[in-house]
């Protein structure tokens, strides 16, 4: 899709057909052009107008005649330029959003239907305007397609209240866009009167993009000013690796804190059997708390032989012995192959429980108003260590997040929290949505006041009922229809946003739609720079006064508690 | 072959062209037409032309040295009507009545043939008449267009798309009538 500048006095076409389930069918006028996403207004009486976006446009012929011999080559131009429009015309699809009144009421849903032809003129600034006006904050996300004067943004409440996710293949600007939802978050957040009235985010970063820079290809930088470098004092940087620049922590995972429940997410990444997770819940349940190390030694212990045994056998015992009196003769070998190599990973400490003080700490700043990044480092290619750490740290946090609201009767309710993930699908794909925390946070929409931002390049692959509960949907250039199909199957009768996603360019614009927005726009996203000059309308936009001050939070309490995070960072 | 030639003299005196454009204009309207064919042959059929002059001479030559023939000839014209100019309103329907007896045709001018052939919507009465075939049609979209000057081509395409539509069952003839309106 490319920028076209459509004479906007001119009617596109007349209405010739059509249904508020099918959209419209309008015959574009002679000369005239459309483009996919683009928008076109229409009269229905009584100072109503439709508003709709152009889903599609087909050629069409009145008869076989001109198709069955089409006017060859050689033939006078003069046949040609006369088919056009009689012979053959162009159709547009035209999908009815919203009903518009004469007097600025708020835009409604489309009901009506326009007359048989009626004229469809492009859609100009001002209805533009009025269809997207929102009262409260919002955040600027790019400019309609041909409409370059006019930034639309999505509602910043309904955006988080729930969750949402940004899709398209690699390189089209996920991560780009994300870091710009992210910093209008802090930025709104940084602001706000106390700390409950913040949203928070918790970033599992698995390449390293919303810490302290983000690689970037631009024309003046190839890094990126990131979160960190913006929110100084409104982010913690949590780190895997143990000596990394500039971080806050480092996140620990001791073997005693690894329940088998955290295991059934890894199933397929870790390559386990069902009867391997069996034998992982049977060994926690004979061996206790320290099962890992128990099965991760070289030799069964004294231990686990007396648990198992009440006379043991004769001289030393070795595994199989121990398997096959357990029942799982295949399998727990396998389950300890993979606990040994899982263990082998630097943040996870033997004969350790440091979780629970990493988790204490994550929650103190979260609740206390500080967004937390948890970047991989080298390990952001592993994705055994990042769905364990981001599924270990958001069950155990979304669970203190669920404990606080339940408990906000006597107590102030929690702030709201955003886990934003990565490689969504391998969370919640088909097969273990079910068990997966992020599909029950998905699934309990903003109960617990925890919500969801999923980045991924294959919406195909994620459980088509979480993909259901995303309300805002940003979609860039998707790889395939499979993928396209998954992100519009939900949204029913609006089939028409296919043909617009498959259109898309490959970077930087987007469909996007749902419920942050009354109507789903194809934007151009906004430019990303290092320059402070974008700051100032993006405040605007999101209700605050143009220049930075300190809070009023800080001002009367001073900043949030400095929690002071655990491990050996630093 | 010769008796053709005597009627040849008065085509040079007042030559009417297939698919040109007519008028009348005594009555109430100035009503205007187009040439659908003409019929040229001796006033009285009882007595048939008869082949005349020196081999080699020119029909012309012929006319002038016997000048009786073209006293007993008669040219006949059937002439479809395109529309009328009411009131100086141009309308391409037929008018409320056909024009008077014994009233005299001339030569309509580019002004009013553009007028009246309006885009191209002088086709719906031409074409409902039978004697308007392809090759009349062709000529007399050929013809307004010529007038129109400058406009030919705007001229061409409009009335094109006009016929287009008249013809939507009808393809092929669609087809072969614009060819011969743009070679
Ligand atoms: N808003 C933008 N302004 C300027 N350049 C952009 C923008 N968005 C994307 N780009 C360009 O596209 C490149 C890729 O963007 P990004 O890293 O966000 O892609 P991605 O979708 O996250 O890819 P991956 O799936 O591989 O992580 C950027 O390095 C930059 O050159
Ligand atoms: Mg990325």
């Amino acid at each position: 899709m490319s920028d076209a500048n459509p004479d906007a006095t001119r009617p596109l076409g007349v209405v010739v057909g059509g249904s508020l389930t099918k959209g419209l069918e309008v015959r574009l006028d002679p000369g005239q052009t459309a483009q996919l996403g683009q928008y076109a207004k229409t009269e229905v009486g009584g100072g109503l107008s439709i508003l709709g976006m152009v889903t599609d446009i087909t050629l069409k012929s009145v008869d076989s005649g001109p198709t069955v011999w089409p006017p060859g080559e050689d033939e006078p131009a003069l046949l040609r330029e006369v088919l056009q429009d009689t012979g053959v015309y162009t159709a547009l699809a035209v999908d009815p959003y919203l009903e518009l009144g004469e007097n600025g009421e708020e835009p409604a849903r489309a009901r009506r239907l326009p007359s048989h032809f009626s004229a469809v003129h492009p859609a100009d600034q001002d209805t533009l305007d009025r269809a997207f006006a929102t009262d409260g904050p919002n955040i600027p996300v790019g400019a309609p397609l041909g409409m370059d004067e006019l930034e639309v943004g999505v509602d910043f409440e309904r955006l988080f209240e729930r969750s949402a996710g940004v899709f398209g293949k690699s390189g089209t600007g996920k991560s780009v866009l994300v870091l710009h939802l992210l910093d209008a978050m802090l930025t709104r957040s940084t602001a706000a009167a106390t700390n409950s009235d913040r949203t928070v985010a918790l970033v599992f970063d698995m390449h390293n993009d919303y810490g302290w820079e983000m690689k970037f290809q631009g024309p003046s930088t190839s890094r990126l000013r990131s979160l960190k470098q913006r929110h100084q004092t409104d982010i913690e940087l949590y780190t895997l690796e143990s000596r990394a620049a500039r971080s806050d922590g480092q996140i620990l995972i001791g073997t005693r804190d690894i329940q088998p429940d955290d295991l059934e997410v890894l199933r397929e990444t870790l390559d386990l059997s069902d009867l391997a997770v069996d034998a992982a819940h049977a060994c926690r349940r004979r061996f206790g708390p320290g099962w890992i190390d128990e099965i991760i030694a070289d030799e069964p212990s004294a231990a686990v032989v007396d648990r198992l045994w009440r006379e043991p056998p004769e001289g030393d015992v070795n595994w199989s012995q121990v398997a096959a009196q357990m029942g799982y003769p295949g399998s727990l070998e396998s389950l300890r192959r993979r606990m040994e190599r899982l263990t082998r990973r630097e943040f996870v400490r033997t004969e350790g429980s440091q979780f629970g003080d990493v988790i204490e700490h994550v929650v103190r700043s979260l609740q206390g108003g500080k967004s937390v990044v948890v970047q991989f480092g080298r390990f952001g290619n592993d994705l055994v260590s990042y769905m364990l750490v981001a599924n270990m740290l958001s069950r155990r946090i979304w669970e203190r997040y669920r404990d606080s609201t339940e408990r906000s009767e006597e107590r102030e309710a929690p702030n709201r929290l955003v886990i934003v993930i990565e490689e969504a699908h391998k969370f919640v794909d088909r097969s273990l949505a079910g068990q997966s925390i992020f599909g029950q946070i998905a699934r309990e929409l903003r109960k617990y006041n925890v919500t969801l931002l999923v980045i991924d390049q294959r919406p195909s692959q994620i459980d088509p009922e979480v993909l259901s509960q995303i309300g805002t949907k940003f979609t860039l250039q998707l790889d395939s229809d499979n993928d396209v199909e998954a992100i519009v199957g939900g949204v029913s009768g609006r089939s028409g946003l296919r043909q617009v996603i498959a259109a898309l360019e490959s970077k930087r614009q987007a469909l996007v739609f749902g419920h942050a927005l009354p109507m789903p726009v194809v934007v151009q996203t906004p430019e990303a720079t290092n320059a402070d000059s974008a700051r100032a309308s993006l405040r605007a936009r999101l209700g605050l006064p143009e220049r930075e001050e300190t809070s009023p939070a800080a001002a009367l309490f001073g900043a949030p508690p400095d929690s002071t995070p655990p491990g050996d960072g630093r | 072959m010769r008796a053709f030639e005597c009627a040849y003299a008065r085509y040079t005196s007042e030559p009417f062209a297939l698919g040109q454009m007519l008028v009348v204009r005594e009555g109430r309207y100035d009503t205007f037409g187009v040439v659908t064919g003409s019929e040229s042959g001796p006033d009285d059929p009882s007595r048939p032309l008869v082949p005349r002059g020196d081999p080699g001479q020119s029909a012309a030559a012929v006319m002038a040295s016997n000048p009786e023939i073209e006293l007993l000839l008669r040219t006949t014209l059937t002439v479809a009507i395109c529309g009328h100019i009411d009131r100086e309103v141009a309308r391409p329907v037929l008018p409320p009545m056909p024009p008077p007896l014994l009233a005299e045709v001339q030569a309509a001018t580019n002004e009013e043939k553009v007028r009246v052939a309006d885009e191209g919507r002088f086709l719906v009465p031409l074409l409902a008449n039978p004697a308007a075939d392809d090759a009349v049609v062709a000529a007399a979209l050929r013809e307004v267009a010529h007038a129109a000057g400058p406009g030919e081509r705007p001229f061409l395409v409009a009335a094109g798309k006009e016929l287009a539509r008249l013809l939507k069952a009808e393809p092929s003839r669609l087809t072969s009538i614009l060819r011969a309106v743009e070679p």
